[in-house]
């Protein structure tokens, strides 16, 4: 699992690992049942505090996408509900177009991002 | 026939005449002639001596039985493992090193087995039986000459060196931190085997434990230390990030750690765990190339600043090289 988070875009913290941990799911580069790192391991790997990871973690729950065991840590036990399938193959032939076009990652995320806005 | 094959005849006759054949024989030959001995030993023999005298007393039919069967058990494993010689037809090191250690091992068991009973022939009361120390360094001395020897019989060993791929670097924009992590569980036939070693480290904990209520203690604390250490190493959480290279175990225990500073180069490649590197856990591959192998297929080998290599395998290694390949290049820009 790939997570980026940027410090100096607008939104919280938070919400963005939420979002990276979301996104994971949604492609299946984390599987169900998988462990996610400790909150602990993972503020230190990305250099944040422990609670901003905690209330991502906290939101993914509330969402139903992980489950908070004491002492096991967390584990992804759901996937956003509706079909992703669709969403995962047009997201592909995006990024093969954008590569055919050789456009910039970074100017192919700012054209979704206008685009969806 | 082409020399590949033939060379691959050659090396897998050798090496199961040596590693399974030699051994096999050293052991029920030993076992023919210390079951003809059970007539004349006292009953029961001594099994374990100390400084002063035999403190361990038992029956004798194990200590004809144990070492033929261990050393058949480890025959059978060595045959089996180097079966599959490299693609030119030789052994890695790792096979080469198991073939003469079953050599080694069939040598000294036997030895020092067979000189217990040997020494304890006409006795009636096994408490005068004289210390056996000598015999079993003499068993172990022996081994060592002809493991020396099978070495020498044996073709040159080589290291298999499959050419990795270099990963494609993962973008990152400005102030952007990336992480990225996988966990990988060993796999079922790594597992198998783990088994299989901690049914023989219980077998012989049982047997031992006839000997001596002391040496019993010994032997369940060795065999518990031995499920632990097993356990440990049969799931790691791999990650890449700022922090560098990380591998830990379950527990978080053991860990392994190389920092971004202390890595020259990270590609992708393919791992064969019995060729390559003998066997799953965290290996020695030869040719200063150290791995936690959990199983067989993709893997991010990372190079250090020393020359040395790391390999782990883990599931979407391409992605894992990426971001160190990123990390990197961040780094001395």
């Amino acid at each position: 699992m790939l997570i980026r988070i940027d410090p100096s875009s607008g939104v919280p913290l938070f919400d963005q690992l939420a979002g990276s941990i979301r996104a994971s799911t949604i492609t299946g580069a984390i599987a169900l049942g998988e462990r996610l790192p400790s909150a602990r391991e993972l503020a230190q790997s990305l250099d944040i505090n422990v609670h901003t990871v905690l209330r991502a973690y906290q939101l993914l729950r509330d969402e139903g996408l992980i489950e908070l065991r004491p002492g096991r840590g967390a584990i992804v036990t759901g996937r956003p509900s509706g079909g992703y399938e669709h969403l995962n193959t047009a997201v592909e032939a995006v990024i093969a177009e954008a590569r055919k076009l050789e456009i910039a990652p970074s100017a192919l995320a700012a054209l979704i991002r206008e685009a969806y806005q | 026939m082409t020399d590949t094959a033939q060379q691959t005849r050659v090396t897998r006759t050798r090496a199961v005449a040596l590693g399974a054949v030699v051994p096999t024989a050293i052991a029920v030959v030993t076992a023919a002639i210390t079951l003809s001995w059970l007539p004349q030993l006292p009953d029961p023999i001594a099994v374990h001596w100390s400084g002063a005298g035999p403190d361990g007393f038992g029956p004798a039919l194990p200590f004809v039985l144990a070492p033929l069967v261990i050393t058949i058990v480890f025959s059978v494993f060595v045959a089996l493992w180097s079966w599959r010689p490299t693609p030119s037809g030789r052994l890695t090191w790792n096979q080469k090193f198991l073939v003469v250690t079953s050599l080694w091992l069939a040598t000294m068991l036997n030895v020092g087995f067979a000189a217990s009973l040997a020494v304890q022939r006409g006795l009636s009361d096994a408490h005068e039986a004289p210390d056996v120390g000598l015999w079993l360094a003499i068993g172990a001395g022996a081994g060592l000459l002809l493991a020396v020897v099978g070495w020498f019989v044996l073709p040159p060993a080589e290291t298999v060196d499959e050419a990795g791929s270099e990963p494609r670097r993962v973008d990152v924009q400005g102030q952007e931190r990336i992480s990225w992590s996988h966990s990988v569980r060993l796999s079922n036939a790594a597992l198998a085997v783990i088994a299989f070693v901690v049914a023989i480290a219980l077998v012989t904990a049982i047997l031992v434990s006839l000997a001596s209520r002391a040496a019993s203690v010994v032997a369940i604390l060795t065999l518990v230390f031995v499920a632990l250490l097993a356990a440990t190493t049969t799931w790691w959480r791999v990650s890449a990030d700022r922090r560098g290279f990380i591998a830990a175990g379950i527990f978080g225990w053991p860990r392994k750690r190389i920092p971004l500073h202390g890595i020259r180069s990270v590609q992708v490649v393919e791992v064969d765990p019995s060729r390559d590197f003998g066997g799953w856990g965290w290996r020695w591959g030869g040719n200063g190339r150290t791995g936690i192998i959990a199983r067989a297929g993709e893997a991010i080998e990372v190079t250090q600043a020393n020359g040395r290599r790391f390999v782990v395998t883990v599931d979407d290694a391409a992605t894992g090289a990426g971001v160190l390949a990123a990390l990197l290049a961040q780094r001395t820009r």
